[in-house]
């Protein structure tokens, strides 16, 4: 017995310099990330452009395009989490005037508010000059995880990929030392924050600039108030209703709208 | 005692039958190896084994401890995690035998400890490496001699122990690779299937084999990762489309047109040929873009404003939008053209070529009906005039644009043409006064011209390294040389009160002209940014204008000579015009408002010199355009604006000193040389909402523009017997009356849930009043029209679409010297419209339009039209390649074209010829050398 405790003892002075290590590592429970949203807007015009391939006009409008502005379109946008509960708003944008300025993939519409631990949310969505305040459980997403890891904001991540709504393929980087399962928008469910997200096929990226930890701030996670009630299958049926004269164009919209 | 045992046992009976319902679990602890230390908030995953989905996660408890209820029958795999430990990864399955799984502590290995005993220990097997390498080598991971465990770190960002202590790392770092500028994720095969992946094939490929189609440059991003930037080459495009298509129909109509378009890589060559005699003299819109005869470009701006610049060229007779032709007359058309772009040197530079030749002819009878009124009462004149105009023109034109770098472009359009053209006309005419005939005449004019146009112009921009500053320059010089040559012929006779000829005029003569001018105008503009959201662009233009206009008449001095130069209607003018313009508007843009406002202000010298008397005419005026914009935009679709501009308008050359023409020898134009400048104030507003969600349009506008010191039309009709419907014209200043004009319409169109469909109405309200005077008495004239329309419409792709409107409409017309005549009139017009995809790929459409217009004082018929078009297509093949079309024009055969307006002191009421009923079929067959790559 005293042998074992004296190796122990021994063992503990010569892995002391690793036992600090071990000992610090700090995990983040609540605070506030910072979002960049990126879309490749040359990616997403020329598939406009390629849907109508004999309209010369457009495909001048695109060149004309691709002359004058940047590749990426850039929105900010915060999550302030605390007490498993999360609430994504997004900055202001400046309206875009313009041939392309009015594509849907691009403006931020939903402000939601998520209850981890019941896995509700409540969501102030903007569709066109309406707001409705969308209320259901959280989409279950079947995550797939792998062991490609990078870094963001100075934490490291992980992957996972999924597959929502049968055809939108999602990449997503969670980090295991925020033990949060809340990430920006709709997209919840990993075993930590997710500080990276990017939906390839649509052209579209989220990834976090910076996290900030803090003590959760009772204003910030409000919950959204404003807007017509809704749960997820009427909104579905309402989004239906708008888009279904719409042809190609409208399934753009209605993609935009349920992510 | 006994009683709390029972209890608890009854307890833990009641805990083990709950569970019994979902029995299927696992727990354990983790700790670290070395300390036992307890591993708060590790995560731990639980995985399907099969493809590694997330089942359920959970973080270990400050008591070192985790427990994952809730789970199912099935093969998994646990994966705890802790921030820079190794991975630990464990299959285990759970069944009725085995329900739930104890882990016991799992051991968690710091992976720079792990990496350490490895390195000291020189163990060969101990790793297996994901990817390429299944032992470690540490040869193969460039280690130093002194290497450190923090070196080996770098080259294995991932490490994985299992429970039997085998480790497993990944070899390298997932490099970043970006394609087309944006970063690519590779595809996960079991989750992206076929069906999704079909545009990112090349992608996919490219990923995995790095195939030789795309060029690799390494960007140091400056983040420590590696970025492999893959360029994908441009879709080399090949191939060639076009249309041929022929029609003929009843009463001699026909059509035809063949339109070719190659495209090879970045240059474009399009040819097409059209002919017919029913109205279609151009292309239509779409087909003009397609075939590069696009008549408007559009670029982007800085903020993503856009601008549409219109080509040159115009309407001229041979390009007319949409390909109808809508005057007067019956028109044989037929138009031809050449057109070639392309782009070289990285897109830098660009030509653009175009060579159009063709020919338009119309023949029609127009006929006039006109009320002049004079205080001494209203003349009435009925005219009839029968037209034939030819016309065939040449056009080469070129523009080249070249990016000069990344912040200058210039673009330099050069043109010419040549138009010859012959026209003729034959009138009859008579007037009367309340019933007696007043005069009455014939008039015959022959004319053959032959015009010369050439055109240069340039323009250079520059955008400086402050956003918002720029600089343009352009310069525009035209020359245009035309010749004319023509006979006037006419008699006139003129009855005294008992209806006999009192007086006859007659004039046979050979008319003959040539105007040479050049034009050159040149502006510098420059815009700078004062603060963030204000702006000024100024401006200086110079313009100087030379010409040379030599018109003469000559008598007959024996039959068929023509050699007696009538002076009083020859005239000789030399003429030199220089103007300068400077003018400077401020822009400001705010978040919702954008609010401009300036003026530009020229002076011009104009001086002339009648050759032929030696007489000058030198005058100096300075022209204002004052503006200002407002605009609010009250959402993304909503929004409002205001604008005003003011503009000087000189009084026309003809107006000061015409040159003396007689080719309408009842009105004889006199000058005026004290004429000043009229200025005009011209306010506009607009509001427009749609609403998506709902369905829903409103919008409002109108405008209101009056003017002073306005250029009005002086009168005089004469009456004595020997020359009575005569008038002499003259333009006058009216100091002290501003006319003014007015316009206001609104709209609002839903759609509506109930019955399916868009419901919309629309009102609109435009008039003026008007001066003139007449036999030197002021005559004020009100043109009031009203009208209001309500309109349904449906719309299912693919499958049908129609639409109805109708709504009656009322104009006040209305003379002061004339009170007792009124031309009130009430009028109603309807138009529906349907199109109806049958089976069998066939196609039926028709439209009718109903008018009707009803008589008043001095237009005494009703006027009634009903349009009757349809329309029966069938399609074959499965692009609808070829098409055959059955179409009947005006089935009722009531199309006749008329109009009524007010002008002056006149008030007239034209009729004319137009394209009648008739029965057409066509033949329409689109090729495509793409359509068998199946691509649409």
């Amino acid at each position: 017995m005293k042998k074992i405790i004296a190796l122990t003892i021994i063992s503990v002075f010569l892995s002391s310099g690793s036992l600090v290590k071990a000992q610090n590592a700090h995990f983040v429970n609540s605070g506030v990330i910072e979002y960049e949203k990126s879309v490749n807007m040359f990616a997403l015009i020329k598939k406009e452009v390629d849907q109508y391939k004999d309209d010369s006009f457009l495909e001048q409008a695109y060149e004309s395009y691709k002359k004058t502005q940047p590749q990426f379109r850039k929105l900010k946008s915060t999550l302030s989490f605390g007490d498993n509960k999360t609430h994504f708003v997004p900055a202001e944008e400046e309206s875009r005037d313009g041939f392309f300025g009015d594509n849907a993939m691009v403006s931020q519409n939903n402000n939601i508010f998520t209850d981890l631990e019941t896995t509700t949310f409540i969501d102030q969505k903007k569709v066109f000059e309406e707001t409705f305040l969308v209320k259901d459980t959280s989409r279950k997403i079947t995550w797939k995880i792998t062991d490609e890891t990078r870094d963001i904001a100075g934490y490291t991540c992980r992957r996972a990929n999924a597959l929502i709504m049968d055809s939108i393929y999602v990449v997503a980087f969670y980090t295991e030392r925020i033990p949060v399962s809340g990430g920006p928008e709709t997209f919840t469910g990993l075993p930590g924050m997710i500080l990276g997200l990017a939906l390839p096929h649509e052209n579209i990226t989220w990834f976090a600039t910076k996290v900030t930890e803090s003590a959760p701030d009772n204003k910030a996670m409000a919950a959204p108030t404003k807007g017509k009630p809704m749960d997820t299958k009427s909104l579905q049926a309402t989004l239906n209703k708008i888009m279904k004269d719409w042809g190609n164009w409208g399934k753009t919209y209605l993609k935009a709208f349920s992510i | 005692m006994k009683f709390t045992i029972l209890l608890s046992v009854f307890c833990l009976l009641f805990a083990i039958s709950s569970s019994a319902q979902n029995p299927y679990s696992v727990k354990g602890a983790a700790v670290d190896t070395t300390a036992n230390a307890k591993l708060f908030n590790a995560s731990v995953s639980v995985l399907n084994s099969k493809d590694s989905t997330l089942v359920k996660f959970t973080r270990v408890s400050k008591a070192g401890t985790f427990a994952v209820p809730n789970l199912h029958k099935g093969s998994f795999i646990l994966l705890v995690t802790y921030p820079e430990y190794a991975d630990y990864v464990e299959r285990f399955s759970l069944d009725s035998a085995h329900t739930s799984h104890d882990f016991k502590a799992i051991k968690m290995l710091l992976k720079s400890k792990l990496l350490a005993d490895v390195v000291i220990k020189g163990t060969r097997a101990a790793i297996k490496i994901k990817g390429d390498t299944t032992e470690f080598d540490p040869r193969a991971f460039k280690i130093q001699p002194n290497a450190t465990v923090e070196d080996l770190l770098k080259q294995l960002p991932g490490i994985q122990v299992d429970k039997d202590g085998k480790i497993t790392a990944q070899g390298q770092t997932v490099p970043k690779v970006l394609v087309d500028g944006e970063e690519f994720f590779g595809d996960d095969p079991t989750l992206v299937t076929k069906n999704l992946r079909a545009d990112m094939v090349d992608k996919v490929q490219l990923y995995d084999k790095k195939s030789d189609q795309a060029t690799f440059t390494g960007i140091d991003d400056g983040q420590k990762t590696k970025t492999i930037n893959v360029q994908l080459k441009a879709d080399k495009k090949n191939g060639y489309f076009g249309k041929a298509e022929a029609g003929g129909g009843s009463d001699g109509y026909y059509q035809g047109s063949l339109l070719y378009n190659r495209f090879k890589g970045k240059s474009k060559f399009s040819a097409y040929a059209i002919t017919g005699n029913n109205g279609k003299t151009g292309l239509s819109w779409e087909d003009a873009d397609k075939y590069g005869q696009g008549f408007a470009s559009v670029e982007f701006g800085d903020e993503g404003s856009v601008s549409f610049s219109f080509n040159g060229g115009g309407d001229d007779g041979l390009d007319s939008f949409g390909g109808q032709y809508y005057g007067q007359g019956i028109p044989v058309a037929r138009t031809g053209g050449v057109h070639f772009d392309t782009k070289w040197n990285k897109d830098k530079e660009s030509l653009n070529a175009n060579y159009k030749i063709g020919s338009l002819t119309v023949d029609g009878t127009e006929n006039t009906l006109s009320q002049n009124n004079t205080p001494q009462g209203a003349i009435n004149s009925n005219t009839t005039r029968d037209f034939h105009n030819y016309m065939f023109r040449q056009k080469l034109d070129g523009t080249y644009t070249v990016k000069l770098d990344t912040t200058s472009n210039l673009k330099i359009m050069v043109d010419g043409s040549i138009k010859n053209s012959n026209t003729r006309n034959n009138s009859t005419s008579e007037s009367d006064q309340d019933g007696v005939a007043v005069n009455n005449g014939t008039n015959n004019t022959i004319n053959d011209a032959s015009t010369k146009v050439f055109d240069f112009n340039a323009l250079y921009t520059k955008k400086f390294k402050k956003k918002g500053r720029t600089f343009s320059l352009s310069a525009i010089e035209n020359v245009n040389n035309a010749d004319a040559h023509g006979f006037l012929r006419s008699t006139n006779q003129f009855f005294d009160a008992d209806g006999k000829v009192a007086n006859t005029e007659t004039i046979d003569q050979l008319k003959t002209g040539n105007t040479t001018s050049s034009k050159l105008t040149t502006n510098a503009a420059y815009t700078e940014p004062l603060t963030k959201v204000l702006s000024v662009i100024v401006n200086y233009a110079f313009g100087y204008n030379h010409g040379v206009s030599n018109q003469r008449s000559f008598n007959q001095s024996a039959p068929g000579v023509y050699n007696l130069q009538v002076d009083s209607l020859s005239s000789d003018y030399r003429l030199n015009e220089i103007s300068n313009q400077v003018g400077a508007i401020f822009n400001m843009k705010g978040k919702k408002a954008t609010f401009n406002f300036g003026t530009k202000v020229s002076n011009v010298n104009f001086d002339q010199m009648n050759e032929m008397t030696g007489v000058p005419f030198k005058r100096d005026f300075v022209n204002w355009a004052p503006q200002a914009y407002f605009q609010y935009r009250f959402s993304q679709r909503q929004f409002l604006s205001i604008n005003y501009n003011g503009r000087t308008t000189q009084p026309s050359i003809s107006q000061i000193q015409p040159v003396a023409n007689n080719s309408n020898p009842l009105n004889v134009i006199v000058g005026n040389p004290d004429l000043r400048p009229s200025f005009a104030n011209n306010f506009n507003f607009y509001y427009n909402s749609y609403k998506v969600v709902s369905g829903q349009a409103l919008g409002v506008n109108g405008g209101y523009s009056f003017t002073n010191n306005p250029i009005i039309s002086n009168l005089t009709t004469l009456l004595t017997d020997s020359v009575k419907g005569k008038t002499i014209s003259q333009y006058i200043n009216l100091r002290n009356k501003t006319p003014f004009n007015y316009n206001f319409r609104t709209y609002f169109d839903k759609k509506i849930e109930a019955i399916d469909m868009n419901v919309g109405f629309n009102l609109s309200l435009n008039g003026s009043t008007s001066y003139s005077i007449s036999n030197e008495e002021l005559n004020k004239t009100i043109y009031d029209n009203y009208s209001g329309q309500i309109n349904f419409s449906k719309y299912k792709e693919k499958k049908y679409q129609f639409y109805v409107s109708a709504g009656p409409n009322y104009t006040i017309s209305h003379s002061s010297l004339t009170p007792n005549i009124s031309n009130n009139g009430r009028g109603f017009r309807s138009d529906g419209g349907f199109n109806v995809y049958l089976p069998a790929k066939f196609q039926i459409g028709s439209d009718v339009s109903y008018e009707f217009t009803a008589k008043t004082q001095t237009f005494d018929q009703d006027l009634k039209k009903t349009l009757w078009n349809a329309n029966l297509t069938k399609t074959f093949f499965k692009n609808d390649d070829l098409k055959l079309t059955l179409w009947v024009n005006d089935i009722l055969n009531q199309n006749v074209g008329f109009s009524r307006n007010v002008s002056g002191n006149f008030i007239q009421q034209d009729s004319y010829t137009t394209i009648k009923r008739y029965v057409m079929f066509t033949v329409t067959w689109n090729f495509n050398s793409m359509a068998s790559l199946g691509k649409k």
